[in-house]
């Protein structure tokens, strides 16, 4: 929304200070819930910006930007000389309010380096192990492009070139994190699975996770085979060639194709090998699912009837589902959907990466969604589909994973509080009261109801020889006593207890990726012995008991997650492959990093510094107009909060006219607070055309002020309102006809907007809009009319592309001097010549059925292989008129159009139809073809 | 349209002067170069015998074209020479600064370039390609003399000695040729090379990727010695009485015995070094990319004192009979007393200091990013 707020405050200014209700966007919001009190923290390389009570967190990121500077500088053999800006967030939720990028920030996403003004953004998300990883690989990304400008800078050569995405982000990991569970379950998927793309095509999987990992193997590769000198020589030697591979040849010594082949053989041979021991889950468990991304199944057994509860995202959406199962456990059908997400603040995100749902024996399903400023956690009956309960604490700025008890009337949970702590909490419902049971800078999660009034919970408080490590402990309910469960070099999560209470089930990284295994527990106690139930070559999620030998899990296979369903057979038990503990806990407690000595650092209050975003200018010379300048300043605060936008030209055609043609808007944007708030001066003289006569112009001066506001009232709609103050005055015919006016314009508008977009538009969800003006002359009383926009898009989703896309807009001006709204051509009347139709009143419609076309077109040259994706195609019908004061006739089109989407930026479109004319009693003869640039309605 | 003017103006200055002839030719009778290579000699102490003021005062800076690696000036009585990335070699009066020269080619100059009477040797590494062409160029006469073409990338530091000059090409093959650029031998290592060679005793001894300590007989060409003693070495060698002085990858200083081959000593320290060392009548002293400066004595390699510093250090630092000069990334130079490390003064740059300083007629010659040269008096 930003974007188009900002986008909106501009194109206002290039315009004439009229209302021009011509222009009128949708989108959604980045609401800013937060009023962030910003602090800084000095230390010597870095300048920290934190807020509120994350000291520590701060404080301790601090500690490990500097560790991570010194070791940097080493390896890299360079140093960044400027102070580098850290800011952290203590929450992702926080993190998604950053007005450092103007985008939204997709769930996951765990920081990134913002290359124009170097700024590094990072939320902590509770685990300090995460967050330090994150530091490391954003400043990987520090190091690296310094390191690069400076050696081409060193070399006079051009500093806008960066190697390519693959190699960044793979060198990023490669420096940052040891091939951890994930990693691994990735690498392995895509070898054994044969989705493994090599050096000379990984562009087909730009930007994807599976790259990063790819990236990150590849330089493990080059370490292991050539050495790991060479990695810090592949950035030494950039400057010599323009393409990235030669420079790999050339620190390597060898041929790309010998480098990628020995590469591709390195794999496999790691790889292959394991499926000697290790099954792929489609055959080691039943898999339950056969499309999307499933998680987090629970089980719930009604008298006659069984059912798996999961979250999933399987059209676009994340939501709850429900798969009914017959008597042997098997789907009777397709997954029902429960619940949608994503379309309404309620629901606004399910977090499905990293929160697991529950069910309680009575019916109860419990889940997070993220709901205005903070996770909140539901309570829905399954019985009849109504939401019973929510919980939601201002505190508690992000929640996962609640887990009921046994009777169905308490939770335990994880939350991030404000300090951007994680720790477990006990929820009772029944009275409504929360019990915090951890209460530090550890990382705990997935807590589960133990046995002896104890919670079991996954935790990087191991301390001795295992330290960091994600071990199971128990905390008790009753003097929160804290205890180990496991013990070992290797994570332990999703902890889940058996029904008959005699055994814990988990997974745990111990084989390189997650498995399920299991721990006994007899007199009351936790055995020093664990078994391994899973032997699976990629990892294994969320196990839960359908009944004792039986469970179900989500299982990660083929680049995708399914639910899957597995005998236990525990009357073989002795056959399983087990680990013991040893039997001595390791006493005392990790410290995390921090800054030793006052002098290492300073805290300051956060001071506004504006520093320029984007500069251009250009001058032009033609032999019609001569020669014309102009620049565009934009600057803003190192958080991005306060935008200032500068325009500046001259459209001087005489050189007496030089002084007096200059055109000038300053606008301010402060997008700090929820309510976002512009405004700006202008000035412009210049020639304008009259959309009244397509042939004519005038002359027109203008200047005055505007003012904006816009508050969003969820992610989802929002208000806005402006006021504009405009002096003009128009020469229509030189020295004979004038028009002055003194312009007063307010406008106040709600919007809404929930589509979900494919390639080339919205497929689904609805975007709306309502806007009254009103416009007038308070000075010469030349002008005074009232505006009325209603513009109405629906999108109804018939498959996963497919979808009936419907649009209905009225535009209507009515008094002294209005302003003609104006359609034709292929983003609105199709066609029609555009923008031909115009009038001060205008209706239009448009129904469109959009479809996939060829998903993929290869064309082989001798010399080069090309290959393009997502051509996608339409049949339209539009009808739609314009007037001024009588009704004059209808104007209609039909036919189909071709739609290519360019690298996400651009969609090319392609139409062929007829033009039905006369008042709709005709189609032209013969058929019109249009090509033109832009989105789907 | 004046301001249309002015921009033609401006462009055509800038053509004007981007098409400057490319030529030193400079009338000098003093065939004796007082630093004729990196390091001043083949030994590459960084030594010099007298007692340093601690007060600098800049008398001028000059701008080069390119920024550096890490080498040095070199110099006659009077005029410095220094190459840089962009593959100029570019003359400077010593007393003022002021231009007398400049050869412009295309491609870049690593080594620093080497003095032999009114000659200039150096190798241009050619953009794109594993092509290196050794020039001889004479600034007397104002004309290159020879362009000798190698299939190599000569990327590390040239040495010379009576006869002969030897290039050090990156993966490892080592050209001697004479001084009338005539290849008298080569011969390959088989194994990269990112290392400062120093020579004695017609001995070649330098460090390679791999971590092996080799020796070369610069009369023959062969290897005489060779043994892995380290994981990786990126640094140089410097040579003083008859030891050889080279720090590696983790931080060991080693010291071996240029006639034996033994390793006298091996001092471990805390971070990459990636400097040749200097060594004065007693102690050698480094500094590491983990801030610390060290001095250990020279004969039983005994820690004389540490200090953590404000800079990472990877350009070999100077020292006189009193003091230290020591270059850092942290845009400064620190004026240490060499007895016991105290930091007595600070020279801040506009940048990352990238040359190992050179003291030239009471002048310290230091150059820093963005190719600038900065001379500083000593005062009292």
């Amino acid at each position: 929304m930003k974007i188009l707020f900002k986008f909106i405050t501009v194109i206002l200014l290039f315009v004439t200070a009229e209302l021009q209700a011509q222009y009128f966007f949708f989108g959604r919001n980045k609401v800013q819930y937060e009023d962030f009190d910003w602090k800084v923290l000095c230390t010597e390389h870095f300048n920290i910006y934190y807020y509120g009570e994350m000291e520590t967190i701060a404080e301790i990121g601090a500690a490990y930007a500097e560790e991570i500077y010194s070791e940097l500088a080493e390896k890299l053999n360079h140093v960044v000389t400027r102070k580098i800006p850290l800011i952290f967030y203590n929450t992702s939720i926080h993190f998604q309010q950053t007005n450092i990028t103007p985008g939204f920030i997709p769930e996951g996403v765990g920081g990134f380096f913002e290359f124009l003004k170097g700024r590094v953004v990072i939320p902590s998300t509770g685990s300090l192990s995460d967050f330090r990883h994150v530091i490391r690989h954003e400043l990987v990304h520090v190091f690296m492009t310094n390191k690069v400008f400076r050696i081409l800078r060193d070399h006079r050569q051009p500093t806008d070139i960066l190697p390519p995405l693959w190699f960044v982000e793979g060198l990023a990991e490669y420096l940052s994190t040891e091939v951890d569970a994930q990693a691994e379950m990735v690498m392995r998927d895509a070898v054994i699975n044969n989705y493994f793309v090599g050096l000379k095509d990984i562009f087909k999987i730009y930007g994807s996770f599976l790259m990063y990992k790819e990236g990150q193997s590849f330089l493990e590769f080059v370490e292991e085979k050539y050495g790991a000198e060479k990695i810090p020589l592949i950035l030494e030697n950039f400057w010599m060639y323009k393409n990235f591979n030669e420079v790999l040849e050339h620190t390597l010594g060898k041929s790309i194709d010998e480098i990628d082949n020995e590469w591709s053989y390195y794999l496999k041979r790691k790889y292959f090998p394991l499926l000697s021991d290790k099954v792929p889950q489609e055959i080691g468990a039943k898999k339950l699912t056969d499309w999307g991304f499933n998680f987090s199944p629970v089980y719930l057994q009604r008298k006659d009837s069984s059912f798996i509860f999961f979250s999933a995202n399987r059209d676009g959406y994340s939501s709850l589902y429900k798969l009914a199962l017959d008597k042997n456990y098997n789907p009777l059908d397709e997954p029902e959907l429960v619940l949608r997400g994503e379309k309404t603040d309620e629901f606004e995100s399910f977090h499905l990466f990293q929160s697991s749902i529950d069910v309680s024996k009575n019916g109860i399903l419990t889940f997070v969604t993220k709901s205005g400023a903070t996770d909140v956690i539901h309570f829905l009956d399954v019985n009849s589909y109504q939401l019973i309960k929510t919980f939601q604490r201002d505190y508690l700025i992000s929640i996962s994973s609640p887990k009921f008890s046994d009777d169905g009337d308490k939770i335990v949970f994880q939350a991030v509080d404000q300090k951007g702590f994680s720790d477990i909490y006990y929820y009772d419902l029944s009275i409504d009261t929360l019990i915090r049971l951890t209460n530090d800078y550890y990382d705990d999660r997935d807590p589960c109801f133990g046995i002896s009034n104890k919670i079991i919970f996954s935790s990087d408080r191991t301390s001795g020889e295992y330290s960091g490590k994600y071990n199971l402990f128990s905390v008790s309910l009753n003097d929160k006593e804290i205890r180990y469960v496991t013990l070992a070099n290797a994570n332990f999560s999703n902890p889940v207890i058996s029904n008959d209470k005699t055994k814990l089930f988990f997974t745990s990284d111990i084989d390189g990726v997650r498995n399920i295994w299991m721990q006994k527990i007899s007199d009351g106690k936790y055995e020093n012995k664990i078994y391994q139930i899973s032997n699976f070559f990629t990892s294994a999620f969320d196990p839960r008991f359908i009944n004792d030998s039986i469970i179900v899990f989500s299982g990660f296979q083929n680049f995708s997650f399914h639910l899957y369903r597995k005998n236990l057979n525990l009357n073989q038990i002795d056959s399983l492959n087990t680990l013991t503990f040893e039997s001595q806990k390791p006493k005392g407690k990790w410290l995390a990093s921090s800054l030793h000595y006052e002098s290492e650092f300073q805290k300051l209050k956060y001071e506004k510094e504006y520093a320029l975003d984007y500069a251009q200018s250009v001058v032009a010379t033609d032999p019609v107009f001569g020669t014309r300048g102009g620049a565009i300043l934009t600057l803003s605060d190192l958080l991005g909060d306060d935008q200032y936008y500068i325009l500046l030209y001259n459209t001087a055609e005489v050189q007496s006219d030089f002084l007096k043609s200059f055109n000038v808007a300053i606008t301010r944007i402060n997008l700090s607070k929820r309510v976002n708030f512009g405004y700006g001066i202008f000035h412009f003289n210049g020639r304008r055309y009259d959309i009244r006569e397509s042939n004519e112009f005038f002359y027109e001066k203008s200047y005055g002020g505007t003012f904006l506001l816009s508050y969003p009232l969820t992610k989802f709609e929002r208000i806005e309102a402006a006021t504009t103050l405009a002096d003009t005055e128009r020469e229509i015919v030189e020295g004979i006809s004038e028009r002055k006016a003194f312009l007063l314009s307010n406008s106040i508008s709600i919007v809404h907007d929930n589509s979900l977009w494919s390639t080339s538009g919205p497929v689904d969800g609805s975007r709306w809009l309502v806007l009254l003006g009103y416009t007038t002359d308070i000075k010469f009383s030349n002008v005074n009319y009232f505006s009325v926009i209603a513009d109405y898009r629906y999108y109804l989703r018939f498959g996963l592309r497919t979808a009936l896309a419907t649009r209905i807009g009225i535009f209507y001006n009515e008094g002294k001097d209005a302003r003609r709204y104006f359609m034709g051509g292929s983003w609105d009347l199709r066609g029609w010549p555009r923008w031909s139709i115009r009038g001060e009143k205008m209706w239009l419609t448009s129904l469109e059925f959009r479809f996939p076309l060829i998903d993929q077109l290869n064309i082989k040259f001798p010399f080069l292989d090309l290959g393009f994706w997502g051509f996608r195609a339409a049949t339209f019908f539009d009808a739609g008129s314009a007037w001024d004061k009588e009704y004059k006739t209808t104007y209609g089109s039909v036919g189909v159009g071709f739609r290519f989407n360019i690298f996400g930026v651009l969609v090319l479109r392609y139409d062929i139809g007829k033009k039905i004319e006369n008042d709709f009693r005709q189609f032209q003869p013969g058929l019109f073809y249009q090509f033109f640039f832009g989105w789907d309605f | 349209m004046g301001f249309l003017r002015k921009l033609i103006l401006i462009i055509s200055a800038l053509i004007i002067a981007g098409c400057a002839k490319s030529l030193i030719q400079i009338s000098s009778k003093k065939v004796e170069n007082i630093h004729p290579m990196f390091g001043k000699n083949s030994e590459r102490n960084f030594y010099y015998n007298f007692i340093s003021s601690d007060s600098l005062k800049r008398i001028w800076t000059a701008d080069a074209f390119g920024s550096f690696n890490n080498s040095s000036v070199v110099a006659n009585d009077s005029l410095i020479f220094i190459a840089d990335l962009a593959g100029r070699i570019h003359v400077f009066n010593l007393e003022n600064g002021k231009q007398r020269g400049v050869l412009k080619t295309k491609g870049a100059i690593f080594s620093t370039p080497l003095l032999y009477k009114l000659r200039i040797y150096y190798p241009l590494v050619k953009d794109g390609k594993k092509l290196t062409e050794f020039i001889v160029y004479d600034y007397f006469a104002g004309k290159d003399l020879y362009i000798i073409e190698i299939e190599d990338l000569i990327t590390n530091q040239m040495l010379s000695d009576d006869e002969a000059i030897y290039l050090f090409a990156e993966d490892g093959t080592i050209y001697k040729y004479d001084y009338e650029a005539k290849l008298l031998w080569s011969i390959e290592t088989n194994q990269n090379i990112h290392f400062v060679p120093a020579m004695k005793k017609d001995k070649i001894f330098f460090g390679n990727d791999a971590g092996e300590f080799i020796v070369v007989d610069s009369k023959q060409g062969r290897i005489i010695h060779r043994e892995k003693i380290s994981s990786g070495f990126f640094s140089g060698a410097s040579i003083s009485n008859n030891l050889c002085y080279l720090g590696d990858d983790e931080g060991n200083l080693f010291a071996i015995d240029i006639d034996t081959y033994n390793i006298k000593f091996k001092t471990k320290t805390d971070g990459r070094i990636l400097m040749n060392p200097a060594v004065d009548d007693k102690n050698i002293y480094f500094g590491n990319m983990k801030r610390m400066f060290y001095c250990i004595d020279k004969n039983d390699g005994k820690i004389t004192w540490s200090k953590k510093m404000k800079g990472y250090f990877n350009s070999t630092p100077v020292v006189t009979k009193n003091r230290l000069f020591a270059p850092n990334l942290f845009k400064s130079l620190l004026i240490v007393d060499k007895s016991n490390g105290e930091l007595l003064k600070e020279v801040e740059f506009d940048n990352r200091a990238k040359l190992s300083p050179v003291i030239i007629n009471n002048k310290i010659i230091i150059g820093y990013d963005e190719g600038v040269i900065a001379a500083y008096e000593f005062v009292n």
